[in-house]
């Protein structure tokens, strides 16, 4: 058992960076539990293994926290500008997003932008009398805007043309 | 053109109760969607390829000026306004069908970079004029679809006006009833088509070659 720790952490620098010294923690773990550690050199490298250990925890930690924390972040700096971000049609079969117009405007504008320039998707405007007008944006020019006057229409929104294919979908409405 | 029109509705934020309930649907739904995404994505990816191949190298054939004629006052103000992208003055229009609400009139205007850009106004709704880029080019059929309807879910009417790049011959659509019109070309090349009928409405636009060949067939959801 003595000779493979000290086999391990002379092959540790001719392997590849984080697969050797994953190779060299590994080994003198096992070391340790072999109680090995009587020896000063293979005693400090334990030391060594562990504070790498410790560190490496320390890191994946932090990388999960951001890794939740930012998007959820980015997602509520977003939804103050859209007022819908995701999927259309939604999980629920849903392919039509719309939201009111803004108070006291004379012009209402949709913005809608999508992932990629692969769906066909529609620009949605309803009357007050609960009608509805649609105009099919360009695809290949995946961030457009639409705008109606608000004494004409009383909502507006984002529609995917497709029912079967989601697609991300950013939809913001704003006065002017 | 609308496929459907199951609706999702704001009246505030996304925290209201409404978009609640989509998160929920999403999250019960996310483990059958997830497990069906492949097939669907290709399959989708499969039925797009052929609803728009790329197709032809045929040119546009007013590729170096603007296609339409100069109006002094375009159909709609709100367009240019919310396209600064656009030489202030250029509009023109290029093709129109009937009027009034249920309106469509294509538009084009010189881009800031000089290329050529399209925009459609329907009724009182004016669109963000979008400049050809490469993708559009490779397009035979530039095509833009109004439609409406007397309630969510119900189409009452359509209205579709379009280009045609140089090297088709001939535009048809393809009707829910399975008929194929032919379209006419103006000067432009331009075409329309029109129906205030449910049989009626189109669920293809096609594109023929000049030797008779489809080059192209957009599916109008």
């Amino acid at each position: 058992m003595l000779a493979r720790p000290a086999l391990a952490f002379g092959g540790a620098g001719e392997q590849d960076g984080a697969l050797g010294l994953l190779g060299t923690v590994e080994v003198l773990l096992r070391a340790e539990e072999a109680n090995v550690s009587n020896t000063g050199g293979v005693l400090m490298r334990v030391t060594l293994a562990r504070a790498l250990q410790r560190s490496r925890l320390l890191l994946a930690l932090t990388g999960v926290t951001l890794a939740l924390c930012l998007p959820a972040a980015a997602t509520a700096s977003h939804s103050t500008y859209w007022f819908f971000q995701g999927n259309l049609p939604t999980g629920g079969g849903t392919a039509t997003v719309h939201h009111e117009a803004i108070c006291c405007y004379t012009f209402m504008v949709v913005r809608m932008s999508w992932e990629a320039a692969t769906h066909d998707m529609n620009f949605l405007f309803i009357h007050r009398d609960g009608s509805w007008h649609g105009l099919l944006a360009e695809y290949w020019d995946a961030d457009q805007q639409a705008i109606v006057p608000t004494d004409t229409y009383a909502r507006g929104g984002c529609q995917s043309a497709w029912t079967w294919w989601p697609v991300w979908t950013n939809c913001h409405i704003r006065g002017q | 053109m609308v496929a459907r029109l199951d609706e999702l509705s704001y009246s505030g934020s996304m925290s209201d109760t409404k978009g609640g309930v989509m998160r929920h649907g999403f999250s019960r739904r996310v483990f059958v969607v997830i497990g069906g995404a492949a097939l669907i994505l290709a399959a989708a990816a499969g039925l797009a390829a052929a609803s728009r191949p790329v197709s032809g190298s045929g040119t546009w054939v007013w590729d170096q000026r603007l296609p339409g004629r100069l109006i002094e006052r375009p159909a709609s103000q709100q367009a240019v306004q919310i396209s600064p992208n656009i030489v202030p003055g250029s509009a023109r229009e290029v093709v129109k069908i009937s009027t009034g609400a249920r309106s469509l009139t294509l538009l084009s205007a010189r881009g800031t970079a000089g290329d050529v850009c399209l925009s459609v106004t329907s009724g009182e709704i004016s669109k963000e004029f979008s400049c050809m880029n490469e993708l559009a080019r490779r397009q035979a059929l530039l095509t833009y679809v109004a439609s409406g309807g007397s309630t969510l879910g119900v189409t009452d009417w359509v209205r579709v006006v379009g280009l045609a790049r140089g090297d088709v011959g001939r535009v048809t659509v393809v009707l829910r009833n399975g008929n194929e019109k032919e379209l006419a070309f103006n000067e432009w090349r331009a075409y329309t088509y029109e129906t205030d009928s449910d049989t009626l409405v189109p669920t293809r636009i096609r594109a023929y070659g000049t030797d008779g060949a489809l080059i192209e067939e957009v599916v109008v959801a």
